[in-house]
């Protein structure tokens, strides 16, 4: 039986719209439950906000989701409708979906909790525990306030700690984050680590297809294992520990560890190898050996190796060989960590085989023997206490009805975090982008740029921050 | 969670009791026997499954997709609700879930040719808005409690990783970190696997199944009986591991040859971790095996008296299955007295004309909330 063009959905079917009608009529929306603080940043997923929780909704309203406390501070994260254009459901995306998934069976203290989702609007809002700082926003105000401060050992020790704590339970649960990176690492004002944008995660155990076939690019760049960058076609929780080791040298030095430039992607719609980042690791580390990392020569890009060297003794013949200039690296920033060293060279590691796993850098001597110990307050340490989250006026985004926006290029479903246009057209500084590298379309200050950020200054950054007094 | 049952939401909240269950069908009950909703729930999941068949997926995705349809008519009635833009929308779901998500556009297009061709069903088609739409509201009446935990796992664990991945999963690629997963130590000695030996054998099996053709393997076959729970309540009632050890039972039971050529073996120190598996020297004697593991055998002889149930019923009706061609399934059991395919879909429009007639008669359904289900004991 055709159906009309105008009325679709389950309005037509009598039986559902029935059904619809009950539902509609039981739930609460998200402005029912809570009242908005402002916004706090946005990202290709859509926006998140800071909401304190009212006093009538304390309660649970499902099976599974968490009690409140009136006032309490919540971050919605609100997923961006996907349009076609109309004003139609065109499914909820496949991040989505798995930040869902994944979010309402974890319990673990180092990773953001979810306290329930609520479909308002024909949007999708999960109400996630409200974190203050995040790592990023803790490096940048250690190198921007002046005078520029290296973070306390005890405060370092112990915000790594609980982050290889959160990674060991997400780990041992089949569960790779796949975009650890400083902004999704986020820190309570009790200095309680809490890893958060289950985003890109996913469970491992067992796949029906290979892992490949999903995401075609995971992690953020800067934090992009070498046997990814070398299209390993299987990867495993070792891609999370090398990310873990370049956060880790950034809490150290206060600036990415291996600043490569992305390789956008060309009209071929090949994945290009990721030569500038690769050369960022090998100006660091050296130029990995078939000793050390027996299946290197079987990775697809491993030729490219050579032909960065070669590259590298054409221009400077002065210098024609990568060395390793780790050492230096540590020398300056570690100079009295010798069991810290064997942490961040262990997480460094080039074969993922042998790449220090998050349960047993848990019992390194790092953390179990060498003073300070790590607290369960990362604060406890402290020399100074780090600037509340900024929040910005709200603009009536959070409880807005979804205004029409340009229809978005529909890509296909396989990439994770990319199929939809940058949020911010300026050309800014901030961190770049899983997944980014698809939608290489508009050159400068394309996709993803400095999305998903969850820190106030990456919005300072992009120049769009209004600051304005805190409430409550 | 995601490896340990004990700790996910399919254990924590979506494991009810025979009690619950009755509840939640109460509305349907005035408009249908329970034999017929017996029915109406394999007709339902062969659909799910034969719909999955169409579209290439997967037994897993198909069987997380049966599991979100009677989850999501736990707190919903089929007289008031369509179950035809429900069965498209569980399959959507799960493909995303099981991480090969398809677009809801061929969903619907793959739906409405299964509903004409297969069904000769004459509705109005769930077009390509209503699943995307149905699934805002599915995903809310599942609590938003996506990740399903399914026999087939144990059968992996306890039956080695080859023969049964061979069975259930075909290729398995790009898995990493093997460990014993869904709590596993709580129930099982950790030590040793039950080898089945791979031999073709049908007789006895299609027997037990009237009309099913013959399976050739005795993993297959562990399957199929794992399959086959899906079409009844198990997966509302029973831990996973329970409906997979009663599976393995059945099939030892079922097929004697296999049970005098089982192997034991012992799996290499780390567990059930290792491929490459070194036989050792136990003989084979599965029932000691079986005896071993920590668990009630109360409960998986429930399990299994309740799966020969099942498939009594089943034998009693002619509800076309996904694995069968439907015309040569009717007539081989012509003459069979039970409900076919027309049957069930006449059954539901009754039950939604009935239920509309009640409704101007102000008699209410008496499911708006369900009751909530009881946290259930810890071991069964």
């Amino acid at each position: 039986m055709a159906v009309s063009s105008t009325a679709t959905g389950l309005d037509v079917n009598p039986l559902m719209s029935a059904y619809k009608r009950r539902r509609d009529a039981a739930r609460l929306g998200v402005g029912a439950k809570y009242e908005s603080q402002g916004f706090i940043s946005s990202g290709t997923y859509g926006k998140v906000y800071k909401v304190l929780l009212l006093a009538h909704s304390t309660a649970a309203t499902r099976a599974g989701d968490l009690r409140g406390e009136p006032g309490q501070a919540y971050a919605v994260k609100k997923f961006k409708p996907e349009k076609e254009g109309g004003d139609g459901y065109t499914g909820l995306s496949q991040s989505a979906c798995r930040e869902i998934a994944l979010n309402r069976e974890i319990r673990h203290e180092n990773v953001i909790a979810l306290r329930e989702v609520i479909l308002d609007m024909k949007a999708v809002f999960m109400v996630f525990e409200y974190a203050e700082h995040d790592f990023l926003q803790v490096i940048h105000y250690h190198s921007t306030n002046h005078p520029r401060s290296v973070l306390p050992l005890g405060v370092l020790k112990s915000l790594l700690y609980q982050l290889l704590n959160g990674v060991a339970y997400l780990h041992s649960n089949f569960i790779m984050h796949r975009d650890l990176k400083p902004a999704n690492i986020l820190i309570t004002d009790k200095g309680v680590v809490k890893i958060g944008d289950l985003g890109l995660a996913r469970v491992f155990h067992r796949p029906l297809v290979p892992l490949l076939n999903g995401d075609k690019v995971v992690v953020t760049i800067w934090y992009r294992a070498p046997e990814l960058l070398l299209g390993a076609k299987h990867y495993t929780t070792a891609i999370d520990m090398w990310a873990v080791g370049c956060i880790f040298a950034e809490l150290l030095s206060l600036r990415p560890i291996f600043k490569g430039d992305e390789a956008k992607m060309d009209a071929s719609k090949k994945l290009p190898f990721q030569k500038d980042q690769m050369l960022k690791i090998m100006e660091v580390l050296g130029v990995p050996s078939v000793d050390e990392w027996p299946l290197l020569a079987l990775l697809p890009d491993y030729p490219q190796l050579g032909a960065i060297e070669r590259e590298r003794a054409r221009q400077d013949p002065t210098k024609p060989r990568f060395e390793n200039n780790f050492g230096t690296f540590m020398n300056r920033h570690m100079r009295s960590m010798d069991s810290g060293r064997a942490v961040l060279q262990a997480l460094f590691t080039w074969d993922p085989d042998r790449r220090l796993s998050a349960a047993d850098a848990l019992y390194h001597p790092f953390f179990t023997a060498d003073a300070p110990m790590p607290t369960k307050n990362a604060f406890a340490h402290a020399t100074k206490a780090y600037p509340p989250r900024r929040i910005t006026a709200d603009e009536g985004g959070l409880f807005a009805e979804p205004a029409a926006p340009p229809p978005a290029p529909q890509t296909n479903t396989g990439a994770a975090t990319s199929q939809r246009p940058a949020a911010p057209p300026a050309p800014l500084a901030g961190q770049p982008q899983a997944g980014s590298v698809l939608v290489g379309t508009s050159g400068v200050g394309g996709a993803g740029q400095g999305a998903r950020m969850w820190s106030a200054q990456a919005q300072a950054q992009r120049g769009m921050a209004r600051k304005r007094p805190r409430l409550g | 969670m995601t490896s340990n049952f004990w700790e996910s939401s399919h254990y924590n909240h979506w494991i009810i009791d025979r009690i619950t269950l009755g509840q939640s069908r109460e509305d349907d009950l005035r408009h249908a026997t329970a034999e017929q909703l017996a029915v109406i729930n394999i007709f339902f999941a062969n659909m799910i499954a034969r719909l999955g068949k169409r579209l290439g997926i997967r037994a897993q995705v198909v069987a997380t997709a049966i599991v979100f349809f009677k989850r999501f008519y736990l707190k919903n009635n089929i007289c008031e609700t369509d179950p035809y833009v429900v069965v498209p929308t569980c399959l959507y779901v799960a493909t995303k879930i099981e991480e090969v998500p398809l677009h809801f556009k061929p969903i619907a297009t793959e739906t409405k040719n299964m509903y004409v061709q297969d069904y000769g069903l004459q509705i109005t088609m769930p077009d390509p808005q209503s699943i995307a739409e149905m699934e805002f509201y599915l995903l809310e009446d599942l609590d938003f409690h996506l990740i399903v935990h399914h026999p087939y796992r144990t059968l992996m664990q306890l039956c080695g990783e080859s023969n049964a991945s061979r069975a259930v999963g075909e290729s398995e690629e790009g898995e990493a970190g093997e460990a014993p997963v869904e709590g596993m130590r709580f129930w099982s000695t950790g030590k040793g696997t039950l080898q089945f030996e791979e031999a073709a054998r049908s007789q006895a099996w299609s027997v037990h199944l009237g009309c099913r053709c013959a399976i050739p393997q005795t993993h297959a076959w562990n399957r199929h009986i794992i399959n086959d729970t899906l079409r009844g309540d198990f997966c509302l009632l029973y831990h996973p591991h329970l409906i997979g050890i009663a599976a393995i039972f059945l099939t030892l039971v079922l097929d004697g040859d296999s049970r005098n050529r089982t192997d034991e073996t012992e799996a290499p120190s780390r567990g059930y971790a290792t491929r490459s598996k070194a036989p050792c020297d136990p003989p084979p004697n599965p029932v000691d095996f079986l005896a071993s593991l920590n668990v009630s055998y109360n409960t998986i002889a429930q399990i299994v008296q309740e799966i020969i149930s099942l498939w009594t019923l089943w034998g009693r009706h002619l509800v076309g299955e996904a694995d069968t061609d439907r015309k040569g399934l009717q007539t081989s059991r012509s003459g069979n007295q039970g409900m076919s395919d027309d049957d069930v879909i006449r059954k539901l429009v009754d039950m939604h004309r009935a239920r509309k007639r009640d409704e101007q008669n102000g008699v209410q359904s008496r499911l708006f909330e369900k009751p909530k289900p009881p946290k259930p004991v810890k071991k069964q």
